[in-house]
């Protein structure tokens, strides 16, 4: 121990009790959070995955079906056959109860939809219902598309930071 | 079991938010009071911690896992301490001149010292430690609270710093012999008072 003057100076294991006798400076209860937000606003580097929360992630994915399946049947309904058949598979649904047969009668009218769409190529273009209905679609499908740029495309820059040494 | 933080550095480059949370909460404390006794403004202290944890998720990727995270991570909010403090030319006053124009003694004379009983109380004795670590140059004040707030070795004081091994110790010297005058000018006694 290196002490010119022992009156003057205080010896390392004094300054360790002493400093484990004190409470030391600490951040305010809400410090860990505000980081958090500060960090996940910061832009990702290059080559590096954004922070996710497993939770948020299950949500967005909730969000991203449901606005797909929610396309399918504005697309649906929007076609005078269609919602016939969509409202009698419910129908039977309600009835009997068999609720695998409303989802494979709703998923036979969506693929029937797609299979007519193709067929018919412009000819609903015409039809009102059939523009409120791609109206309706461009609508939610581009939110399902946002959604979907929120949970797979991180904001990416070139790293800006120095090698620390 | 606690994962390692080697284990949660993994976790947050996966993009685990919860990983990085727990780097944040294991090292609130140790970045903050770095940073708080060496800037001394307990807000931009704040800021600057924050700082420090942003910077260190960006160079994530370049942490070499042989290397102690918890001096890693000390080291870059000694960077980021050590900025503020050029840039905003803080503490730069050197004790003598500060002695000779007696403005430290008007600050003990307004601040009525407490007797030494009373400093036997925690609080009071946090209060008289932090004003005697605030009077020390920021050189020393950093040594001092990877020292004896952090409890680390030289050689790790010297791999955050940056500075030689022997220049970290002789720094401690200067710094404990004014520590205890700060000390003893605030009316507490390395040798008569027992902090315990």
């Amino acid at each position: 121990m290196e002490r010119d003057n022992p009156l003057n100076d205080v010896s390392d294991e004094r300054l360790f009790e002493l400093f484990r006798s004190v409470d030391g400076p600490t951040p305010s209860p809400d410090f860990a959070l505000r980081t958090m937000r500060a960090v996940m606003r910061d832009p990702v580097p290059a080559g590096r995955k954004a922070l996710r929360d497993p939770l948020t992630s299950m949500f967005g994915w909730a969000a991203v079906i449901a606005a797909v399946a929610l396309s399918v049947l504005a697309l649906a309904l929007t076609q005078p056959d269609r919602r016939r058949e969509f409202f009698a598979a419910h129908h039977a649904r309600r009835r009997h109860g068999r609720v695998a047969h409303a989802v494979h009668a709703n998923c036979r009218t969506g693929a029937r939809l797609v299979y007519d769409r193709r067929r018919r190529g412009v000819a609903c273009h015409g039809h009102a219902e059939g523009t409120t209905g791609l109206v309706l679609t461009a609508v939610v499908g581009a939110l399902s598309l946002s959604a979907l740029h929120r949970l797979l495309i991180s904001k990416r820059e070139e790293p800006e930071w120095q090698e620390l040494s | 079991v606690p994962a390692s933080d080697v284990e949660l550095v993994r976790g947050a480059l996966e993009g685990t938010e919860s990983a990085f949370r727990e780097i944040v909460m294991r090292y609130q404390r140790p970045i903050y009071g770095l940073i708080a006794r060496m800037v001394r403004d307990p807000g931009r202290a704040e800021e600057l911690a924050q700082d420090t944890f942003v910077k260190a998720f960006r160079a994530l990727h370049t942490y070499d896992v042989r290397r102690k995270f918890s001096s890693w991570l000390l080291t870059i909010a000694h960077h980021v301490a050590i900025d503020e403090l050029r840039k905003c030319s803080l503490d730069t006053e050197p004790l003598e001149q500060a002695t000779e124009d007696g403005e430290w003694r008007r600050e003990f004379a307004d601040a009525k010292a407490p007797t030494p009983a009373a400093l036997a109380e925690n609080a009071q004795l946090a209060m008289v430690l932090q004003t005697a670590i605030r009077r020390l140059r920021p050189e020393y004040r950093e040594v001092v609270t990877l020292r004896y707030e952090r409890e680390l070795d030289y050689d790790e004081i010297a791999e955050i710093t940056g500075l030689p091994m022997g220049t970290v110790k002789s720094s401690l010297h200067r710094a404990r012999k004014e520590l205890a005058e700060h000390l003893e000018n605030l009316g507490w006694s390395a040798t008569t008072h027992s902090t315990t």
